[in-house]
């Protein structure tokens, strides 16, 4: 009975962006990005500083309105969803999280629990949560004394918190998730976030400066520049020497011969991309209505 | 930045609060001109043949004010709970940004030019006028305190404050202009306005207010959880599926109706918006689901200790309790400034 109703459901894909532009304060932020992401997909978001990265989470995260175009939802279009609606599909983990006023690690997290329950400590999920990203030894601290990775990390949980309250297809978007990690934790949790993308029916779209990270965790990479799409597509045909010199002025390459795909650096230098006007064709692995990795 | 520590289980220190709450109105009920036993109180309260001078000084002199001044704390005392956790900034005081001036302006305007302005069209001041005009002063300010104070979703504390004093200036200075165009009956009463007082509370006043107050008392664990969210950031407010622009436009309405309420019949009393959600949560932590109603309680306790000692001190003159609060909560507000700089 379920699979039935599921099945046609898996076809389509769980988020949809059609020909999104985004314009604030007089500056284009996002230009005519599409995009479809299934369920189980792990999408890195790559490209600059100020390419339009978080950005585009933000409109994906229904944040920010896009001038046009048009972001849907498992068939529901964002300008339209009720945020508590919303809040049952997708979680979000931003940048940055500054407190107001002195929090526990764990009331933090527990902020994460759907209606109700909001806010109660605790919950068994609080604590589940918290040691799964390796953080439940700091429960009963308060947020501003941990430092920055362990502030990420309380961050990850709650987000976590919310995303397995929910049921069915579910998204989840992290803008720099674990860029105050050490690189062991980095490996693990990112390992962990993999298998749970590919186990619990989640898509999840990950803004990220470690191009080896994101090519041994992503299944695709969308790289982007001065807020458009420049390339789509497994991490071996994005992260070529060819673009990875255009946008980011670095002289390096996508090393696959190990156990995890890494990008060996040589040196950098100006980018192309962000110097000339961008180009009117995307390159390979372009920016294409339909997805074209597993 | 807080001890941990010291945090206590909430729900004892609701009942606590609420025992110190009625002690405290016992007290107020006992103390006075006139000293009454426990006895006399209860007597005058609520016997039918009790003394009428026991029967007169409770029910119409004591006990509206106890219930104004505990209203007027727990109104004050909320509004700063609300502001502060939607500003996410512990300064975030009705009296300190503005909003309590700008009720008190146009509660002034209405004492001093009302007869000369209701007598155009041939009637007297309508009891409502006071009031109606301090709420919506006090909307107006939060309003433009709200715009000035926030931009792009987030919270400018220092504009803000700034903003507030600046604010503070121009009602002073309308206070000044009306000061100047009083007659000496009006100047009284000015003066009961801006260094505020509860002498003049009678049934009238707290039928007039209570309805409000207590609509506020009663819709503000609504916002509790979206509150707490807001703690850590509009941005994930969002994300967790609060509507926080609905938020603000409603803590912005209550807090106008909660102050403009209390200063229309209280004048100026600051500093317990700043001085009971701030010991709060020094003792039960951040959740707006005991903040809001143990800030209430604290208020209306602080304001009802406040007001006996006000009646006490001075004997038979009595001292104004808005001076009181600026003399306790100054020093306060200034210790508090001085944690946050350290």
């Amino acid at each position: 009975m379920t699979t039935r109703l599921v099945a046609p459901l898996l076809e389509k894909p769980l988020l949809e962006a059609r020909e999104i532009t985004l314009v604030r304060n007089g500056q284009q932020l996002l230009r005519n990005i599409s995009l479809r992401v299934r369920a189980g997909e792990r999408v890195m978001l790559l490209g600059p500083n100020g390419a339009g990265k978080s950005t585009l989470l933000r409109v994906l995260a229904s944040e920010w309105r896009p001038q046009s175009g048009e972001v849907r939802l498992g068939g529901d279009s964002l300008a339209t969803l009720p945020l508590p609606a919303l809040a049952r599909r997708r979680a979000v983990m931003p940048q940055q999280v500054t407190l107001g006023f002195p929090m526990l690690a764990e009331e933090v997290v527990a902020q994460g629990l759907p209606g109700r329950e909001a806010g109660d400590s605790s919950h068994p999920s609080v604590g589940t949560q918290m040691a799964w990203c390796d953080v439940a030894h700091l429960a009963g601290r308060l947020y501003n004394s941990l430092s920055g990775g362990e502030q990420q990390r309380v961050q990850l949980a709650r987000v976590l918190v919310q995303l397995r309250a929910m049921s069915g297809e579910r998204l989840l978007l992290l803008d720099e998730a674990t860029s105050a990690l050490d690189p062991a934790q980095q490996y693990r949790l990112m390992a962990q976030l993999a298998s749970l993308a590919q186990q619990e029916e989640t898509a999840l779209i990950m803004a990220c400066h470690d191009l080896s990270l994101a090519a041994a965790y992503g299944s695709r990479i969308l790289l982007l520049a001065n807020g458009e799409c420049v390339a789509d597509g497994p991490p071996e045909t994005v992260l070529t020497e060819e673009n990875l010199a255009r946008v980011y002025g670095l002289d390096a390459c996508l090393d696959t011969r190990g156990p995890l795909p890494q990008v060996c650096v040589r040196g950098a230098s100006n980018p192309v991309v962000l110097s000339k006007p961008l180009c009117a064709k995307p390159l390979r692995g372009q920016c294409s209505l339909g997805s074209d990795s597993a | 930045m807080v001890p941990v520590a010291g945090r206590l289980p909430p729900r004892p220190v609701l009942v606590a609060l609420g025992g110190l709450l009625v002690l405290g109105a016992m007290l107020a009920l006992r103390t006075g001109p006139m000293p009454l036993s426990a006895g006399e109180v209860w007597q005058g309260l609520f016997a039918r043949d009790a003394e009428a001078s026991v029967q007169l000084v409770v029910r119409e002199l004591r006990l509206p004010r106890l219930l104004l001044a505990m209203l007027v704390g727990a109104a004050l005392a909320v509004s700063g709970a609300l502001l502060q956790g939607l500003f996410r900034n512990p300064l975030a005081d009705p009296g300190l940004i503005g909003i309590s001036s700008g009720a008190a302006l146009g509660g002034i305007g209405v004492i001093v030019l009302g007869e000369r302005v209701f007598a155009q069209w041939g009637m007297a001041v309508p009891g409502l006028a006071l009031p109606l005009t301090a709420f919506f002063c006090a909307l107006l300010t939060t309003a433009v305190i709200w715009r000035i104070g926030n931009r792009h979703g987030e919270a400018h504390v220092a504009m803000l404050l700034l903003a507030g004093i600046a604010i503070n200036a121009i009602a002073m200075a309308g206070v000044g202009v009306l000061t100047f165009m009083a007659d000496d009956g009006q100047l009284r009463t000015l003066t009961f306005w801006t260094m505020g007082s509860l002498a003049q509370a009678d049934w009238r006043d707290l039928r007039l207010v209570a309805p409000w107050i207590l609509l506020v008392l009663l819709a503000m664990p609504m916002l509790a959880r979206a509150l707490n969210a807001v703690l850590l950031g509009e941005a994930v407010a969002l994300h967790l599926g609060h509507d926080v622009d609905r938020l603000k436009r409603r803590i912005v309405v209550m807090c106008a109706l909660a102050v403009g309420a209390a200063v229309s019949v209280s004048g100026l009393i600051g500093f317990v918006g700043l001085v009971a959600p701030h010991l709060v949560r020094l003792t039960l932590g951040v959740d707006h689901r005991w903040l809001l109603p143990a800030s209430a309680l604290l208020g209306a306790v602080l304001l009802v200790l406040a007001d006996t000692a006000a009646r006490l001190i001075v004997a038979p003159a009595e001292f104004p309790i808005g001076l009181m609060m600026a003399l306790i909560g100054g020093p306060f507000f200034l210790a508090l400034l001085m944690r946050r700089a350290r």
